[in-house]
């Protein structure tokens, strides 16, 4: 059918008869729909449920032809002339190119989207097209009536144009998502020689971080309800060094896009956020590599072909010394003390054939620390946490305009503790094994991009298995694998309709279940133990729930924007942190009959201006978020003291809420280049079991965040960046009154978050020079200052109490710990 | 090079610090604090103090602010009733306690107290639960050190309902109290109805304990006192055990006040609880 309709289209110049006829018929319908045009939701529901069913055939052809229509029905203007669509994509990812200019016959026509040339019969063919797309060879061709309506050409990348392009960068900021390049993150001074993804993230207006660690809060939500996505693929633990650093190799990024807010339908099972981290892919061309060589740790990257514009192949490897200079340090020591962590990041893109190309990633990290009191053997601890992840992304050309991707992905996380007076052992393994398939169909041209798609994921959670270790060993319960499934559908609209209005409207619909092998341990009516045995993939509990998203976005003019949306989404694997920080030890959770999933609402809007004159451009959002079924520990108990409890019987269960404005404002063209961000917040939480059932506010609550990031091209060899943070202090719970028990002083507490601490701030500098070229080598040595004024920043806050009661005397004192009082670091980059 | 990235090591140590803070927050001490318990055959002890301001310093001056030791302290049984006695101990804090002479605990009998002091009164119940019987108690040493030893105590879990257990010590001669032992309190999930085997590693309290021996040693006689509770003073007994473990922590999350037990808000647990007892030496 399809091939009828090109046929038809080919001929339709000759063939008059049937073209008059073809045209009423279609003028019938173009009236119908140019009275719907006025009424946007009608035509969206329309085309929605027109769409679904043409989907649901899963047809390709029908598809094509059926969307080939709409298109033409929508977007011709009048019926003398016939459109003739060109889609750039890349040929090495086959990503459609978004941003490139038109030239025909000499004159600039269409700038910064997708190409639509309006022919009319009288004109002269053929026609002169020039292309200049960003970052990619331009090129040139000559248009005849013959063309097929949508013509796809694949373009290879301009490898000189495209550095200079990426400097350039884009200038429109968009509305809840900001992007990242490896760029970025390379200019933005260095924590202890490294260039951190997730401390570059730290900076963007609304996204709070946990003072100097990794952890990320973004507009009001948990730690645990951002989505971040290495090549697609979930990761659950990304921190180093006890959380002070990412296992995000910077050399192995390429780019990072992360949403606050109007996430499309095709993420899902996070609540706040979604960070996703496309790897860097091997190079087609050359061999290339980095290596770069810091203070705490070093790196090395190489990338190339394995087979010429065929397969490519990158390596990256990181790894600290600390283990190393501390083994020198500490050799004659009492004591052991042993630290290391690395990273591996390997990938491997094959194009298969010109329509074809699969990229595989894989990473592999491991954090690993030992104390051990050598003098006496009286105390050891350990932990390590390690991440194994591999993914497998298919990219396939189907038609001209519709491309099928696919994702499949594994990955490994598990975490071991140990703690041992003597020979007595504390131990708790916790594991999370998640598989993951990921299909999604996109259709894209001028006016319309429609995404359909299907996920599955499979969690298998060990939640703090926990045993103590004697001669004979205390034999508790062992806790078992916790085993959950969700399947999602998701379908995304985007509609641009008379160049001025563009609506995104998305539907994703989530099936859950937890199932077997389980053992359910509980207490009948008669205060009896009694026990459930589920067998096998048998379902134990089940949630199903559709997530609406929508997002409209108007250009007022050419630099004035407005936004709104609406986004609802469900999380159903949980983690309630057990420590006043973020550590690894912290154990996930999926969602049971007790553990209902969590819920959020978000609304904002949004307005946006590029302020020409001053090369800006300048946002500001307003945002809304509630929460439903948020969850807490019990007790504040470490967990292995709740390890006699089933693994959901550990938390209290609430709701939040947080709103908070933002600004953003950036410039990225010139010798000078960066951005300021501040956002206003508040976000509370209600918890019926927790301060009496009051109101108080989220740990992360966060009432002023201003973050500056400054770039100073000073000439080719130099440049200088500049970081300045200022955050209000975190909320925290403090003792209000202390009593003996049991010949133990304990204590009362306060209203939860009552206190707040010393707000946080720092100025962070860095110099990058580029030293002479040695012929293929060239070298950069960055010098970075982290907290230059030394700002003591609270970390946490402790308790010393002296006591002696034999005297008559008791006295407590609050002290604070402030890491990173002024850090300077030096680090040498040689890239060839 | 070396020498520069020790130097730097150094640096980020010199660099980190730590300095007294104040903090100026709404104080609520001068709560009553019971710590009140009742076994089956024995009278009734109680021990009353008073909470005290986080940040205020005890000194001399105003340690007697901590006390309470002109309450009256009443215990029911049915229609019986028994004001406790206040005894003089000024071997351990809080010097003083209240001890029954009339009323003895009996298994499955509700015990009331009622604490009345400056005006206010302050009530709670609890009940004496069937005790289990110490099946078997031994010790083992650890093969590279002699002297480090564990009680083993092996009891049958009754399994026709969930029990609450705590385990208490006391070396004779050395201990003036029965303590707790290490992570002391636990129920019978998991092996409900089987014989359960429970390593006991001694706690010590950095406040009253002279040593931090967590082992016994060779020649030390031991009494294990096995415990058995209602499961309201059993949450209680869970809640204090994790802030005690958790106070060394400074990333600790213990920010939890237990449920009160008492009306009027004083604060600690009235504590019925069905004992059996062990005895065994270490050779």
């Amino acid at each position: 059918m399809m091939t009828n309709l090109i046929f038809f289209q080919q001929k339709i110049n000759y063939i008059s008869i049937y073209r008059n006829l073809f045209i009423s018929v279609l003028l019938q319908i173009k009236i119908i729909l140019s009275m719907l045009v006025f009424f946007n939701l009608l035509i969206l529901k329309f085309v929605l449920i027109r769409n679904l069913i043409m989907y649901f055939k899963l047809n390709f052809k029908v598809l094509y032809v059926y969307i080939s229509l709409s298109v033409l029905l929508l977007s011709n203007s009048s019926f003398s002339q016939i459109s003739k669509q060109y889609i750039l994509v890349d040929n090495q990812s086959l990503n459609t190119v978004e941003r490139y200019d038109v030239y025909v016959e000499g004159k600039l026509i269409n700038k910064d989207s997708v190409f639509i040339s309006n022919l009319f019969l009288k004109d002269t063919f053929p026609k002169k097209i020039k292309i200049h797309p960003e970052g990619y060879k331009k090129l040139s061709f000559n248009q005849t009536i013959n063309d097929t309506i949508i013509k796809v050409i694949k373009i290879s990348p301009d490898l000189k144009v495209f550095k200079t392009i990426t400097i350039k960068k884009r200038n429109n900021l968009e509305f809840g998502k900001i992007d990242l390049s490896n760029e970025d993150i390379s200019k933005i001074p260095t924590f202890l020689g490294e260039n951190d993804l997730i401390k570059s993230i730290q900076l963007l207006p609304g996204i709070q971080s946990a003072g100097d660690g990794n952890g990320i809060y973004v507009r009001g939500g948990g730690m645990d309800q951002n989505l971040v996505l290495y090549d697609d693929v979930q990761l659950y633990n990304f921190s180093h060094l006890f959380g002070f650093l990412s296992v995000f190799n910077s050399k192995s990024i390429s780019k990072v896009r992360v949403y606050k807010g109007g996430t499309p339908s095709n993420y899902g099972g996070r609540i706040s956020s979604v960070i996703s981290i496309h790897s860097q892919k091997g190079d087609y061309k050359k061999w290339t590599g980095e290596s770069n060589l810091g203070i705490l740790a070093s790196s090395f990257m190489i990338s190339g072909p394995t087979k010429k514009d065929t397969s490519s192949i990158l390596f990256a490897v990181r790894r600290t010394y600390v283990d190393l200079i501390n083994k020198s340090i500490s050799k004659n020591s009492d004591y052991q003390t042993e630290y290391y962590f690395y990273d591996v990041n390997l990938n491997y893109n094959l194009k298969i054939n010109k329509n074809n190309d699969i990229c595989l990633s894989g990473l592999l990290t491991k954090d690993d620390f030992i104390y051990n009191d050598r003098k006496s053997n009286a105390f050891q601890n350990n932990m390590s946490w390690n991440n194994k992840l591999i993914s497998m992304n298919w990219n396939s050309l189907i038609k001209e305009n519709l491309t099928f991707h696919s994702t499949l992905g594994y990955v490994d996380y598990d975490l071991k503790f140990g703690a041992g007076i003597y020979n007595y052992k504390l131990n708790l393994f916790s594991r999370i094994k998640d598989f993951t398939s990921k299909q999604k169909f996109v259709f894209k041209n001028k006016n319309y991009t429609s995404q359909l798609g299907f996920e599955y994921n499979n969690h298998n959670i060990l939640p703090n298995n926990f045993n103590l270790d004697g001669e004979k060993g205390t034999k508790y319960l062992k806790k078992s694998n916790l085993y959950s499934n969700d399947y999602n559908i998701f379908f995304d609209q985007t509609f641009i309709i008379l160049d001025k209005l563009q609506i995104n409207a998305g539907l994703r619909y989530v099936f859950y279940n937890q199932k077997g092998p389980y053992s359910k341990y509980f207490y009948n009516s008669s205060n009896q133990l009694d026990s459930l045995l589920y067998s096998p993939n048998e379902t134990i509990f089940s949630y199903q729930n559709p997530e609406p998203r929508i997002q409209i976005e108007y250009n007022l003019n050419n630099q004035k924007r407005i936004y709104a949306s609406f986004t609802k989404m469900y999380q159903y694997i949980h983690l309630a942190p057990v420590s006043s920080i973020s550590l690894p030890t912290d154990t996930w959770v999926p969602s049971s009959a007790l553990i209902k999933p969590q819920i959020a609402n978000q609304y904002s809007i949004g307005y946006a201006d590029e302020i020409k004159k001053y090369n800006l451009n300048f946002t500001t959002e307003l945002y809304y978020k509630k929460m439903e079924n948020q969850i807490e520990y019990k007790d504040g108990a470490m967990s292995v003291l709740s390890i006699q409890n089933a693994f959901d019987e550990n938390f209290y269960f609430g709701s939040g809420e947080s709103f908070g404005i933002e600004f953003l404002i950036k410039k990225e063209i010139g010798k000078w280049d960066g951005w300021m961000g501040y956002t206003l917040s508040k976000s509370i939480r209600n918890f019926d079991a927790i301060s009496d059932g009051k109101t108080f506010y989220a740990k992360n609550d966060r009432r002023h965040d201003l973050s500056t990031v400054i770039n100073y091209e000073y000439n080719k060899r130099l440049d200088f960046s500049l970081v300045f943070v200022f955050k209000s202090g975190n909320a925290m719970t403090i003792p209000t009154s202390r009593y003996f028990i049991q010949d133990n002083i304990v204590n009362t507490y306060g209203a939860k978050n009552s206190y707040r601490i010393q707000p946080y701030n720092r100025l962070d500098i860095s110099v990058n020079y580029k030293l002479k070229n040695l012929g293929r080598f060239k070298n950069v040595v960055n010098f970075s200052i982290y907290n230059i004024y030394a700002r003591q920043n609270p970390f946490y806050i402790y308790y010393e109490t002296a006591i002696n009661l034999k005297k008559f005397f008791i006295e407590t004192k609050a002290k604070q710990v402030s890491l990173f009082t002024i850090l300077p670091s030096i680090s040498w980059r040689c890239e060839f | 090079m070396r020498i520069l990235i020790l130097l730097f090591y150094t640096s980020i140590l010199a660099f980190s610090c730590s300095k007294e803070i104040e903090i100026k927050e709404d104080q609520k001490g001068d709560q009553l604090v019971v710590e009140g318990y009742i076994e089956n055959d024995k009278y009734a002890k109680v021990y009353l103090t008073k909470s005290t301001n986080y940040f205020t310093k005890i000194d001399t001056t105003n340690f007697m602010k901590l006390l309470a030791n002109t309450a009256k302290v009443t215990v029911y049984s049915g229609d019986q009733f028994e004001i406790l006695t206040l005894v003089k101990d000024k071997k351990k804090f809080p010097l003083f306690y209240y001890e029954g002479s009339e009323i003895k605990g009996e298994i499955g009998k509700e015990y009331r107290i009622k604490v009345e002091l400056e005006g206010k009164t302050y009530e709670s119940t609890t009940s004496i639960t069937k005790p289990v019987e110490i099946k078997l108690l031994t010790y083992f040493s650890k093969a590279n050190n002699a002297n480090n030893n564990f009680l083993n105590l092996s009891f049958k879990d009754p399994g026709e309902e969930q029990n609450y257990y705590k385990i208490y010590t006391k070396r004779i001669g050395k201990d003036l109290d029965f303590k707790p032992c290490y992570l002391s309190t636990f129920n019978d999930f998991g092996f409900n109805g089987k014989v359960f085997d429970f390593e006991i590693l001694s706690s010590y309290s950095p406040v009253v304990d002279s040593d931090s021996e967590r082992f016994f040693l060779k020649g030390d006689s031991v009494i294990v006192k096995l415990c058995t509770m209602e499961k309201k003073n059993h949450e209680y007994w869970k809640n204090i055990e994790a802030q005690i473990a958790i106070s060394a922590n400074p990333f600790g999350l213990s920010n939890n006040n237990p449920i009160s037990l008492f009306s009027n808000n004083a604060l600690g647990v009235w504590c019925g609880m069905g004992t059996s007892y062990g005895i065994i030496k270490v050779k």
